[in-house]
């Protein structure tokens, strides 16, 4: 093989081509579970990466909290404000609550969707390109995880898991160019698709709702949720906000520019949860 | 052996800083592409053979760990280490340029191919778009970071064990 790599390469270089291409067209469906070779280069490489990627995040949110502190005492005077008009808001929606448990009780209606917490994980790292949006976190199918559920962090929607090994996984993120995610528009109740957009403006991380009626009166500003039907991500999390409404006349549909609540590029830790259906 | 340790060396550890540590020096969202830097450099410096391997497990490397299909990127850094192992010895590449403009089409070709792909994945991005917002400002980053790398590699080039030639050298 040696004398014959040396003699004639381009004749290697086509059987590898080859080779490759089939190779891509064979594992480009939804597999459930990785190759073994693929599970143990994951378990060799997933912990020296997370490790590194620790080091990254703090450093990059260091200097992230020095820019915010020069504007801490303006903001300071803002949330107190808030945090004033969010007691009272709280007080209404604990009666609203209450009044929502008494009558569901009236009905006897069932709550049938509830989240299921599976575990909570460390990102490890993020695809290398600029064509994709995937993440790698450092738990598998032995801890549990299975492929498309949903992942989340306090903030809102992350993804959902596409491949998985026995102790890694790949998610590929909401802002990703493949990803579509069926959502509402959580005042006027419209729905519509969520799809990813990772190079929609120079910045990273915007999405677009697409599909939304040419009757909605959505503004920006309107929060966007999942709505469940897509049979994936659990209803009611909480994806982003409406910046931007665009209608063309030609068009049959209204198309939404979201900002996705999570920040995709200081991610530590996620939750990755599944629905419970009764 | 030691040549293809190092080799090998060289793009784990590679994976696994363009994955951790390159996504904070993103500019304008972009973040340049070392794996087509170090494709290409290993095709000037040690020929097209090199190339094309540290391609095909570069790219294989990267399929496994972050990609979905295995084999597309494999595929297209195999593809451009061949091409630039065709210029081993024929250019001149002390002068800091050549392997710059060679790194510069060489990601271009990529985006190319990339967006071949995803046309054929049925992930619609407009032409232009792919082409003025990730292919042309990725070609230029990437270039620009080759400024770094090449230096080091060849300087890597000049120790022994990295020659190809060291066995015809025996007594």
């Amino acid at each position: 093989m040696p004398q014959f790599f040396k003699r004639k390469p381009l004749a290697v270089a086509i059987f590898l081509a080859i080779l490759l291409i089939v190779l891509a067209v064979v594992t480009s469906g939804q597999r459930m579970r990785l190759t073994a070779l693929e599970g143990a280069m994951g378990e060799v490489v997933t912990p020296v990466q997370g490790f590194m990627y620790r080091i990254a995040t703090s450093v990059s949110d260091f200097f992230h909290s020095m820019e915010e502190r020069k504007q801490m005492s303006a903001r300071y005077e803002e949330l107190k404000g808030r945090v004033a008009q969010l007691e009272q808001q709280q007080l209404k929606m604990d009666e609203t609550i209450k009044e929502n448990e008494r009558l569901r009780a009236l009905l006897d209606f069932k709550e049938d969707r509830d989240l299921f917490t599976v575990t909570g994980v460390r990102v490890t790292g993020k695809d290398p390109g600029n064509w994709f949006n995937t993440l790698t976190i450092g738990k598998g199918s032995r801890d549990g995880i299975t492929v498309n559920m949903a992942v989340v962090t306090d903030q809102g929607l992350i993804g959902r898991v596409t491949d998985v090994g026995s102790h890694w996984s790949k998610v590929r993120t909401i802002v990703d160019r493949q990803s579509s995610v069926s959502a509402l528009i959580e005042r006027t109740r419209d729905n519509g698709m969520v799809k990813g957009n990772n190079t929609l403006t120079f910045e990273d991380g915007l999405c677009q709702m697409i599909n939304l009626p040419l009757d909605s009166d959505v503004v920006a500003g309107d929060r966007i949720i999942t709505s469940g039907l897509d049979g994936i991500f659990p209803k009611g999390i909480n994806i982003g906000e409406v910046v931007e409404v665009s209608s063309e006349r030609r068009e049959k549909y209204k198309t939404a520019i979201v900002k996705p609540n999570a920040d995709f590029l200081r991610i530590e830790e996620v939750l990755v949860v599944r629905q419970v259906n009764e | 052996m030691m040549r293809i340790c190092t080799i090998a060396a060289i793009l784990l550890v590679n994976a696994i800083v363009q994955s951790a540590l390159l996504p904070f020096l993103q500019i304008v969202g972009i973040q340049p592409d070392t794996l087509l830097i170090l494709t290409a450099c290993f095709a000037l410096l040690g020929g097209g053979n090199t190339g094309m391997l540290a391609g095909f497990f570069g790219g294989l490397l990267q399929d496994v760990l972050y990609g979905h299909s295995i084999g597309v990127n494999a595929f297209q850094y195999m593809v451009i280490g061949y091409l630039i192992g065709l210029l081993y010895e024929k250019v001149f590449v002390d002068k800091i340029f050549v392997p710059m403009v060679v790194v510069f089409l060489g990601a271009l070709l990529r985006g190319f191919m990339m967006m071949l792909y995803l046309y054929f994945n049925r992930v619609g991005m407009p032409f232009y778009f792919g082409f003025a917002r990730v292919i042309v400002p990725e070609a230029l980053y990437t270039s620009a970071f080759t400024l770094l790398i090449f230096r080091w590699l060849s300087s890597l080039y000049q120790q022994r064990f990295m020659s190809r030639k060291w066995h015809f050298r025996r007594i």
